[in-house]
């Protein structure tokens, strides 16, 4: 039986609002890391190393999600990933070429297991990588040296 | 079922400055970029301190604790309250399944927009409601 969809949710989903919250199964990933100084500390910008494989240019990214250690207790590079406890403490910026800031998103938000198994869907289609960011915003970041771990989906972009 | 996707966010904060009063308007503090009725929201989202303990104002988030005493009124650019009296915690994702709520999108005042306080217990002077607003750019796709 056909689902009744209703007007206005119609209206989000021909206007890229909304969509299912299975749909991103099957779209790409990559996990990015995020390294900090060992004198990491608040209030400061810590900006992600260049790649450009996510920049608008080439890639609309349709998704991102943090992988606390509860999911992933080591990287695949030997790091031991960071603990959730801090992540109330940060926020995510994203950016475009002109610095402009295109969204902030605290980063509990963007744990799958705190929003009952849900990804956070994104449409960033300007973003450049290493112009995007985190900053703390309270001094409970206290393992500078413990990578943020990010889970990121895009699409890639057509080139001629 | 359907989740918001994020286009543009900004993350907007009202501040209870003084002693909090039961019943007062609190308004969002402007934002210059979004202030001048440019931004079409269509979801938003709120948040506590167990989501965000400190905003990037430097403004401590109230308490987890409290959300069931906050109210939330959004008016649009023709002075309506679009969405009038919306209790905090149902704005809160991580406590509504996963979800993000959707609005019928519409031009946001955001300087007229306001929170509100039913019971002032556990609410601390200068804290702040801190809300994520999802948007587009009014002529933007």
């Amino acid at each position: 039986m056909a689902a009744v969809v209703s007007p206005i949710i119609n209206y989000f989903l021909t206007n890229n609002l909304c969509k299912d919250y299975t749909a991103i199964e099957g779209e790409m990933s990559t996990l990015v890391t995020l390294n900090f100084p060992n004198t990491g500390n608040y209030q400061n910008s810590y900006y992600f190393a260049s790649q450009t494989m996510l920049d608008g240019q080439n890639a609309t990214i349709t998704a991102i999600e943090i992988v606390p250690s509860t999911e992933l207790t080591t990287l695949p590079t030997g790091q031991t990933n960071v603990d959730s406890s801090i992540l109330p403490n940060g926020v995510l910026y994203l950016s475009n070429l002109k610095r402009q800031i295109i969204a902030t998103l605290p980063l509990y938000g963007l744990q799958r297991s705190a929003n009952n198994g849900k990804p956070t869907f994104t449409y960033f289609n300007d973003q450049v990588w290493q112009n995007c960011y985190v900053e703390f915003t309270a001094n409970g970041f206290t393992t500078p040296t413990t990578p943020l771990t990010f889970r990121v989906y895009y699409v890639n972009k057509q080139k001629n | 079922m359907n989740n918001l996707i994020i286009k543009r966010s900004q993350l907007i904060e009202a501040q209870f400055t003084g002693t909090p009063a039961t019943g007062k308007k609190y308004q969002f503090t402007e934002i210059p970029n979004i202030s001048r009725n440019n931004i079409v929201i269509y979801g938003f989202e709120a948040f506590t301190a167990t989501q965000l303990a400190v905003t990037p104002n430097n403004n401590t988030v109230v308490a987890s604790g409290v959300s069931d005493q906050l109210v939330v009124t959004l008016i649009d650019n023709d002075n309506k309250e679009r969405v009038y009296q919306l209790p905090y915690y149902t704005a809160i994702r991580s406590l509504n399944g996963g979800f993000v709520l959707m609005v019928k999108p519409f031009i946001l005042n955001l300087t007229r927009s306001y929170v509100q306080i039913t019971s002032a217990t556990g609410i601390s002077a200068n804290e702040v409601a801190s809300i994520n607003l999802y948007y587009s750019i009014v002529g933007e796709d």
